[in-house]
């Protein structure tokens, strides 16, 4: 079943989707095996042996009367390299809205985002909170492979690739933090709702920070911690 | 203690019943395409439904014992299978001893599954030992079995007992067209569109893997916009892109997507989805939900019968 709040991106229905999300978890029925949040929408994975659909819609409708609960959100602090090697796409979407690449890279650091959904592939975040300047469509046709720890731009959001896959967004930066690892009791550094910010780093730093990461020494979980 | 792999077959992975509740992460279900075959083959060997297995796709492989005793049972589509050369019939509990090689040949449907005995003695990952090959992650090293793997087992020897086997399978309802509901994003294709799903058929074209199966056959036309924005998936939905031609999503299947899902196939039939290949025709056949809860009970129903009468032999 999906319980939808709005056609559109809006961060209004993010809000409402976090809120039923949250109620739920409070007291889950038996029977609903599973939510997941989407940019305006609410799916609940149900076994049918326990828990009617008709059951269901009985208890999302008295939980639309409740008090809202604004569930607690996590604060990050991701560093990027914007740097011409990793920002791949940066000269091109300078060119599309009339910035430097300089101010492009100001405007993207500036901005407090908030993952509106984890999706798609294994961790990875839509962001919002984009800076309305910087709003562009996806790249047609998207690329075979985006680099993991890509920094990447489309529509209204920003995003992060946990793993090298395809991928339309246009990139802007690249990561040294692994954002997804399957052997963490939570394998994804961002759920749903935190609220993430960056900080531009040089390339000897991103390459510090990446060896870092990857030779156990630095814990994204604790460094990145807001 | 182990299972040495001298043919891994087509595609090979290990899979049990899936993860649940990482979707929100982005991790998807994965686990058995046929989850009722999983079931019944564990069901044969007397232990729990959600044991995981090999799963193999379309063609066997070849297997050889490395360890005192093992006992398995082959479940899945109607497939040929030796143990040192004489033949076996599936569903029905074997047991190989070191050294003897069990040879499953080509599968005759989608997947069959070979269950062993205690099963496999490998990490579990989110709760699950389900292979999930894009991420890398589950069942045995994250990806398909290859020549010369050796699959840890949890028993060094199986325990004497008569061997079992399960007289009539829950029937495959093959000719029948698989119920859908209609929907979440029904009213964004014509009536028309409607009516051509509920009439027409689509084949599988060979564009199908643990992801997804493109189906082809007569356009489903939008009435107006042919991208949503993103919302969480289910397995078994049929979204439609720009062209037209649906695709269902199967358990290895993005967690969110962007194009409109005009319907989504029942619970109770997502098994029968497992057994589909390029080629196959699916029909589809719209139901309310209460009659997909009451397919979803008969069905479980149908399982616990078949369960009752497994028997001893010879």
């Amino acid at each position: 079943m999906l319980a939808e709040f709005s056609e559109g991106l809006d961060p209004r229905a993010v809000a409402r989707v976090r809120a039923l999300d949250a109620a739920l978890a409070v007291d889950p029925p038996v029977g609903l095996t599973e939510t997941v949040p989407g940019l305006r929408s609410l799916l609940l994975l149900h076994d049918p042996l326990l828990l009617s659909a008709r059951r269901l819609r009985t208890l999302l409708e008295r939980l639309e009367t409740l008090p809202e609960i604004t569930p607690d959100a996590a604060e990050w602090l991701i560093p990027v390299c914007y740097e011409a090697e990793f920002a791949i796409d940066l000269a091109e979407i300078a060119a599309r809205t009339g910035f430097t690449t300089a101010q492009v890279v100001a405007r993207h650091v500036a901005a407090a985002y908030t993952a509106f959904a984890v999706g798609s592939f294994p961790g990875l975040p839509y962001l919002g909170g984009l800076d309305p300047a910087l709003e562009m469509p996806r790249r047609v046709p998207p690329r075979v492979v985006v680099p993991a720890g890509s920094v990447a731009i489309a529509l209204t959001m920003s995003n992060i690739y946990p793993q090298a896959t395809p991928g339309g967004w246009n990139i802007l930066g690249r990561t040294p933090v692994p954002i997804f690892d399957a052997a963490w009791d939570r394998p994804s550094l961002l759920s749903p709702g935190d609220v993430v910010r960056h900080r531009a780093v040089s390339g000897a730093e991103y390459d510090a920070l990446a060896a870092g990461f990857a030779d156990g020494s630095r814990d994204p979980r604790q460094e990145c911690r807001a | 203690m182990s299972l040495l792999v001298e043919d891994p077959g087509l595609f090979t992975t290990v899979q049990d019943l899936g993860r649940t509740g990482h979707q929100r992460i982005g991790v998807p279900p994965s686990g058995a395409l046929d989850s009722l075959a999983l079931r019944m083959g564990n069901a044969v060997l007397g232990q729990p439904p959600g044991i995981a297995a090999l799963e193999m796709c379309r063609a066997g492989g070849q297997f050889t014992v490395a360890t005192e005793t093992m006992r398995f049972c082959i479940a899945g589509a109607d497939v040929p299978v030796t143990l040192d050369g004489a033949a076996i019939a599936p569903w029905r509990s074997a047991t190989a001893r070191r050294g003897q090689s069990v040879k499953i040949g080509r599968i005759r449907g989608g997947v069959a599954y070979l269950c062993v005995l205690g099963g496999f003695a490998l990490p579990a990952v989110m709760g699950s030992l389900s292979t999930y090959t894009r991420a890398g992650f589950g069942g045995f090293q994250g990806r398909r079995l290859a020549a010369g793997d050796a699959l840890p087992l949890v028993l060094e020897a199986a325990p004497e007992a008569r061997e079992r086997l399960l007289p009539h399978p829950v029937p495959a309802e093959r000719a029948r067209p698989l119920r859908i509901l209609l929907g979440p994003h029904a009213e964004m294709f014509t009536d028309a569109a409607i009516r051509t799903l509920l009439t027409e058929s689509y084949s599988v074209t060979n564009n199908a893997d643990r992801l997804g199966m493109r189906l082809a056959g007569p356009p489903l036309a939008h009435v107006g916009a042919n991208e949503i924005v993103s919302d969480g998936n289910a397995t078994g939905c049929l979204q439609v892109p720009g062209d037209g031609q649906p695709m269902v999503l199967m358990p290895d299947r993005h967690t969110m997507g962007g194009y409109p899902k005009i319907a989504t196939i029942i619970t109770a039939d997502l098994h029968r989805l497992g057994q589909a290949l390029p080629g196959s025709v699916l029909r589809f056949e719209a139901v309310a939900p209460e009659q997909a809860e009451v397919a979803a009970w008969l069905l479980e129903r149908a399982i616990q019968t078949a369960i009752a009468s497994i028997r001893e032999f010879p």
